[in-house]
């Protein structure tokens, strides 16, 4: 049996009155069973002013996320907020931990991480929830470590992200503990049936004629229509006359398994004229520059909450949505609206918590019982359990 | 209170408001942060949608650019009417046929307007229905195609209505592709091929007739005790053979031109003996009808040129045949031959054949020197042949960069002229060889009654009935006869006894070893006389590149299937003759 609430507090200031909040909630929402675990995601003022450590450190079980920017739980849709959502199971264990710096040796720390955690127990978790921190590796690489140790186990997730445009304060939370280079994680094993579902840019809002990537390697592109990759955007006008940066939702896409597509963002050009984007690109990929559509971005959450709700057997919803999407909005002055479309469409009563991402970790899909996990960027990934 | 190492003393109170201004300061330093970050991102939003706009107007000239290039080179009619009919977009082939120079002074107009305007006869009331029909809702309607005929025009046309996103219907594309080319091929190859199939329907009888000939006559010879009889069948089978083979010859040497590989020798040759040669051959024919038959050979023609003296003998034979054979008994026929002043700097002959035959309807005239067709079906019911021997010679005439043509009218007779050039000849050895290649035979002379006692020949031939027939023929001349069934066995026995052989007569089609090979493991033997010994091809195999690949084995001599008797015996005595002068005309010894 799996149990799931969320919980939340506006209050930044007073540690303890943000805990009387939250205890209150807790308390009223929610009876903990067996196992209990909570995914925290909340704004960077609630690390400095000391509210997240204190409410760490008063809860009866783990807590383990990131820093955002905006979020929305069932009751509150915020900028300024800290948001629990707690799973709590008679059936479903619960193994928290973090690895140490990963900036050097990262696929060893998680290894470590990895083995320490689950030491003693015999089987693959049946999901487990990562949040890496942001800008030290292609968080794809972390994918794939996870993957290669865990054939068999979906992994779900998003790095650390702020509100500032360069994402340049945020961190990883484990237990009440903040930090720029570790990354935090929950095993959870035992009854539980995680589904995904993802909704990403469409391509009816494509500006340029598609390309195809003819030459790459893990994430650099060489050569796009068999010139080289700069070429390319040379001569469409990019590049000299509009520099091409992150935020101009310039993605390649591959299409994966059951046509489920996966898109990357432009990160940088190398001096070599060569593209790197933050993800691995397949060559016979199609890249693609695409006019964000505000209502695109409200119009696809919807849509999938619509899904959602045909589901059966729900206990809660993790959301984490790409914050190239809150940045569109926000530029049309309704940075709330995707999270207020998610709150109002999903049917009342079904737990949930939605934070902004610096990228997204989903599978696409489980073929054969072997999920296909992938990293995405721009998109609005969702768990249901 | 404690700041620093100073103690400030202050009440609960002002503490209070203290830290709550303190907080209260937070809480503004709070928000000016928040409020920088978002003025942040909204910077770099308008930026980015700066830089999208730049990005989107460039895409949108490119495209434009693109679309105007697919229009204006477009070579089919296309255009695209609104859910009112009204022009919106069309390809520059459109304007061409309006005589406007730019489409785009249609855009906006309605259909039918300009119709009116320009009087279209493109829009043929079959076009204006599918438009029309379009129009009516496009659920259920995938697109129609039709053809249209406009004036001399024909066009495939598809006329396709498309829906806007939301469903509803948006407007109709046509296509219009000109196919008038396509279907006069179309009709011109459908002719060609009715002309073909018609043309194998003919050969089928042609070679029928005399297979009929052969096959009746030997069955009647076989039932036959008397001897006259059999003499008689005997002779009517050797006519029906020979045209059998005539029109066998005629069609490989339409397939030879259909697939352009038909080419003329480069030989000196005696000019008049070559017309001797030619009215030996039809004299007879003539003298049959009690035709009377003259030459007139002008003097300035060279006694010796060069040229492919078989082929000219093959247009000159076929004229004159054709003459002797469309004229009716007692008529005349004449054989002219001139030499035509020389503008540049090969010269030139005009032959022509006069007859006062039935003559050629200026009609048929036209279709006289094409393949597959004789001028009148009528005709060939009547005299019968192939139709192919004109079309033959129009293609040896062309080759040899002359022309040929004819003047005629019905029942007043006719003049076939051709010309072709030629080239004088210079070698002396072609002189002292009176002008006599393998190609072409004499009836024989003096070989009826050489004696060729003591030789013995070796044949590698892998077919009985070949075998029987050469056995026969060479026996009764005394020859001595050893058979190979394929040229493995050909080596074999001639390596094991190579003074017993005076000749080998080499089949080239044969199992296990071919002709080619068998010669040249011979000629590499070793053995005593291998180099020397004389090797025959015989093959039916009788174009000009396959007796070079006998030639190239090392062969010295070709001789044709099926086997000519004179041939062989002429070919036999110039290899086994012990006379200088007859050895002379050996034509290759390797």
């Amino acid at each position: 049996m799996l149990k799931c609430a969320s919980i939340y507090t506006c209050e930044v200031d007073n540690p303890d009155v943000a805990l009387v909040e939250i205890q209150a909630q807790l308390d009223e929402k929610i009876s903990l069973l067996r196992h209990s675990v909570g995914v925290i995601m909340c704004h960077t003022e609630f690390i400095t002013t000391g509210v997240l450590e204190h409410i760490c450190a008063h809860l009866p079980f783990d807590v383990v996320g990131v820093t955002t920017a905006s979020q929305a739980v069932n009751d509150e849709v915020s900028e300024l907020v800290l948001t629990i959502f707690v799973m709590t199971s008679s059936d479903v264990e619960f193994i928290t931990g973090a690895t140490g710096s990963l900036e050097e040796q990262a696929g060893q720390e998680i290894k470590a991480a990895y083995d320490k955690c689950s030491a003693g127990v015999e089987q693959e978790p049946q999901l487990v929830l990562v949040f890496p921190p942001f800008g030290i590796h292609p968080v794809d690489m972390y994918v794939n470590e996870w993957t290669s140790m865990l054939s068999r186990t979906p992994v779900f997730g998003t790095p650390a992200i702020d509100d500032t445009a360069t994402f340049s304060e945020c961190e990883t939370i484990y237990n009440g503990k903040h930090s720029k280079t570790s990354m935090p994680f929950i095993l959870c094993y035992g009854n539980i049936n995680p589904r995904f579902l993802i909704a990403t840019f469409s391509e009816s809002n494509a500006v340029t004629s598609k390309a195809v990537v003819t030459k790459s390697v893990g994430n650099c592109v060489f050569e796009i229509n068999n010139a080289a990759a700069y070429k390319y955007y040379e001569d469409k006008g990019i590049v000299d006359s509009v520099p091409l940066t992150p935020f101009m939702i310039e993605s390649v896409k591959r299409q994966d398994y059951d046509g489920v597509p996966v898109i990357y963002a432009h990160t940088t050009f190398t001096d070599e004229g060569a593209e790197i984007f933050y993800g691995g690109v397949e060559e016979g990929s199609t890249i693609t520059l695409l006019k964000y559509e505000p209502d695109d971005i409200v119009s696809a959450a919807k849509q999938k909450m619509e899904l959602v709700n045909e589901m059966s057997d729900i206990n809660g919803v993790l959301l984490f949505s790409c914050a190239i999407r809150r940045f569109v909005l926000l530029g049309v002055n309704k940075p709330m609206q995707e999270l207020q479309s998610v709150r109002d469409t999903l049917r009342p009563g079904i737990p949930f918590m939605m934070g902004y991402a610096g990228g997204e970790i989903c599978p696409t899909s489980i073929r054969d019982g072997v999920p296909v996990n992938r990293f995405h960027n721009y998109s609005l990934i969702i768990l249901v359990i | 209170m404690d700041a620093g190492n100073e103690h400030i003393s202050m009440s609960v109170e002002e503490y209070n408001e203290l830290k709550a201004a303190k907080v209260e300061k937070n809480k503004l330093a709070r928000e000016l942060r928040l409020l920088k970050r978002h003025n942040e991102i909204n910077r770099l939003n308008i930026e980015t949608q700066s830089g999208m706009a730049k990005i989107i107007s460039s895409e949108k000239q490119r495209q434009d650019m693109y679309m105007r290039l697919l229009l204006e080179s477009s070579p089919d009619i296309m255009f695209i009417l609104d859910e009112n009919l009204k022009f919106l977009l069309g390809t520059n082939s459109i304007a061409k046929i309006m005589d406007i120079t730019d489409v785009s002074v249609l855009q906006g107009r309605a259909l039918d307007n300009i119709i009116d305007r320009y009087h279209l006869v493109l829009f043929t009331d079959e076009l204006v229905g599918a438009i029309l029909s379009a129009t009516q809702g496009s659920e259920g309607i995938s697109g129609q195609k039709i053809e249209v005929y406009a004036g001399d025009s024909i066009y495939d046309v598809s006329v396709l209505p498309f829906n806007r996103a939301t469903g509803e219907f948006a407007g109709v594309l046509v296509v219009m592709n000109d196919i008038t080319a396509i279907s006069a091929a179309k009709r011109a190859a459908e002719k060609a091929s009715r002309a073909k199939g018609d043309f194998l329907s003919r050969m089928s009888h042609e070679m029928r007739t005399p297979m009929s000939a052969i096959i009746g006559m030997t069955n009647i010879a076989q039932n036959s005790s008397d001897p006259e009889k059999k003499e008689y069948c005997l002779d009517k089978i050797e006519a029906a053979s020979r045209h059998l083979l005539g029109v066998i010859n005629d069609i490989l040497d339409m397939s030879k031109i259909e697939a352009n590989k038909y080419e003329l020798s480069h030989d000196s040759f005696e000019f008049e003996n070559m017309l001797s040669n030619i009215m030996s051959v039809v004299q007879f024919r003539a003298e049959e009808k009690h035709h009377v038959l003259t030459i007139d050979l002008d003097p300035g023609v060279p006694q010796f040129i060069i040229g492919d003296e078989l082929r000219i003998t093959q247009i000159i034979t076929n004229l004159l045949a054709n003459a002797i054979k469309f004229t009716p008994e007692h008529g005349a026929i004449a054989l002219k031959v001139k030499n035509l002043p020389v503008d540049d700097e090969r010269p030139m002959l005009q032959i022509e054949v006069w007859d006062t035959g039935i003559g050629i309807a200026a009609e048929q005239q036209a279709r006289l020197f094409s393949s597959f067709e004789q001028a009148d079906g009528g005709t060939a019911r009547k005299y019968g042949g192939t139709g192919l021997g004109l079309a033959i010679s129009k293609k040896i005439v062309e080759l040899m960069g002359g022309s040929i043509w004819v003047e005629s009218s019905l029942d007043k007779g006719s003049k076939f002229i051709f010309t072709m050039h030629y080239e004088i000849s210079s070698d002396p050895w072609y002189h002292e060889r009176s002008g006599k290649d393998p190609l072409t035979r004499d009836a024989p002379t003096a070989q009826d009654e050489h004696d060729f006692e003591g030789h013995t020949v070796l044949i590698a031939e892998d077919v009985e009935i070949n075998r029987e027939i050469i056995e026969a023929v060479l026996v009764e001349k005394g020859f001595s006869i050893d058979f190979a069934g394929n040229g493995k066995e050909a080596v074999t026995l001639f390596c094991e006894q190579p003074k017993r052989y005076s000749l080998i007569l080499m089949d080239i089609q044969m199992p296990e070893m071919d002709g080619f090979e068998a010669t040249r493991t011979i000629r590499s033997s070793g053995c005593l006389g291998a180099q020397t010994i004389p090797i025959v091809a015989m093959t039916a195999n009788v174009f000009k590149e396959d007796i070079e690949k006998c030639f190239e084995a090392g062969m010295n001599d070709h001789l044709g299937k099926p086997l000519v008797i004179n041939d062989l015996f002429n070919v036999l005595e110039m290899h086994l003759s012990t006379n200088e002068e007859t050895a002379k005309k050996r034509f290759r010894t390797k």
